[in-house]
This record gives structure tokens, sequence and C-alpha cells, in this order.
């Protein structure tokens, strides 16, 4: 069984710029308080904080690759056939 | 008996400095200088420089504007100096003695 999809008219949709910024910035956020929690261990509140948000990244995540197909591979999101972990737009491409 | 704010080692000079991102100091200029001299020069004295440890619970940033600035906290934020953003500078004032 085969199946193709061109690349070049691939159109994102709108949701795709709004989730990939949150995601962005969740993970912005997740490493200041990685990098903080590191020198302050015992910090309840921030690591209340970024367990938290962690729980909306995977959210956020889940619902990009829904969305734009897998943001990685070797097992760490699913994919669909034809093979789309490489397809478009990459990063630098967004 | 007034409890003096400085401790007895610094004359208050000034009141406590409002933190500036960037200071300047005057060179030295030599008559012999073959290149055209620069005044005045400006460092950056991050806020990092004056926290220390960071305390706990400090203000932060919404996600959106923590990326958009570079860091999650206000208290860390220092701007470079952009074309349509002048950042604050203080005049000739210095930290050590060696501009006098």
């Amino acid at each position: 069984m085969d199946c193709h999809r061109d690349n070049e008219h691939r159109k994102m949709p709108e949701e795709y710029y709004q989730l990939l910024e949150e995601l962005q910035a969740l993970d912005f956020v997740l490493l200041e308080l990685n990098l903080y929690l590191d020198t302050h261990p015992n910090d309840l509140n921030a690591v209340r904080q970024y367990n938290d948000l962690v729980k909306k990244r995977k959210a956020v995540r889940r619902q990009l690759v829904s969305i734009a197909g897998p943001l990685s591979h070797f097992g760490h999101d699913y994919v669909s056939c034809p093979w789309n972990w490489d397809d478009t737009p990459w990063p630098w491409q967004v | 008996m007034l409890k003096h704010p400085y401790p007895p080692y610094m004359s208050p000079v000034a009141p406590p400095m409002r933190h500036t991102n960037f200071k300047t100091w005057r060179p030295y200029i030599s008559p012999f200088d073959p290149c055209p001299p620069e005044r005045i020069k400006v460092y950056n004295t991050p806020p990092n420089l004056y926290l220390g440890f960071q305390p706990p619970n400090l203000p932060q940033f919404p996600p959106r504007e923590a990326l958009r600035r570079g860091t999650l906290w206000p208290a860390l934020f220092s701007p470079y100096e952009g074309y349509n953003r002048p950042v604050e500078r203080e005049g000739d004032g210095c930290d050590g003695l060696s501009s006098r």
C-alpha cells in the first residue's frame, strides 16, 4: 500500500504558530526554572510551578503533534504514512 | 543615637544609587595618542552583580514575555542598548576609584 503527499504547497494551520510559540515560551520558562532549581533545590514553590508547567507542556506538545506531525523522531512522537517526521517546515523554515 | 545608614568606611557621598545597567568612566588621554581619544567608556553592570544569591519567590514575567525579554525575573532583566531604546545610563559615576 502506498501513500503520497506533496510538500511544496503545505500550508500550516493558524493555531500551529500559536501553539509553537506557546511551546517555546513554556520551554524557556522551564529552562529558567531548571537552572534556578539547580541552585535552590528546596524551593517548593518553584518545584510546584515546574511540575505544573511540565504538565502544561505535555498537553501543548500533544496538540501540536496532532496538528503538524511529529516534532522529533526515534520513538518520541507518533508518525503517519507516508513517513513524516522529516516533513517541512523545519524550525528554520517556520 | 542615630544609626548611620552607611558602614563607617563608606562615607555617605551620594544617596544609594538606583541600579543602572551601564556606567561610564573617563580614561586618561595622552597627548601622544595617535588615534582619536575615546573620552567616555561605557561598561555593563547587570543586576546579578548586585544580587548575590538569588532570593526565592521573586516576581516573574508571564511565559511569553519572559521568552521575549530573555529572563524569567524582572529583577534580573538587563537589556543591551538598542537603536530605538536608549538604555538609562548613569553619568560619570563609577563604583571603583579608578576613574578619579
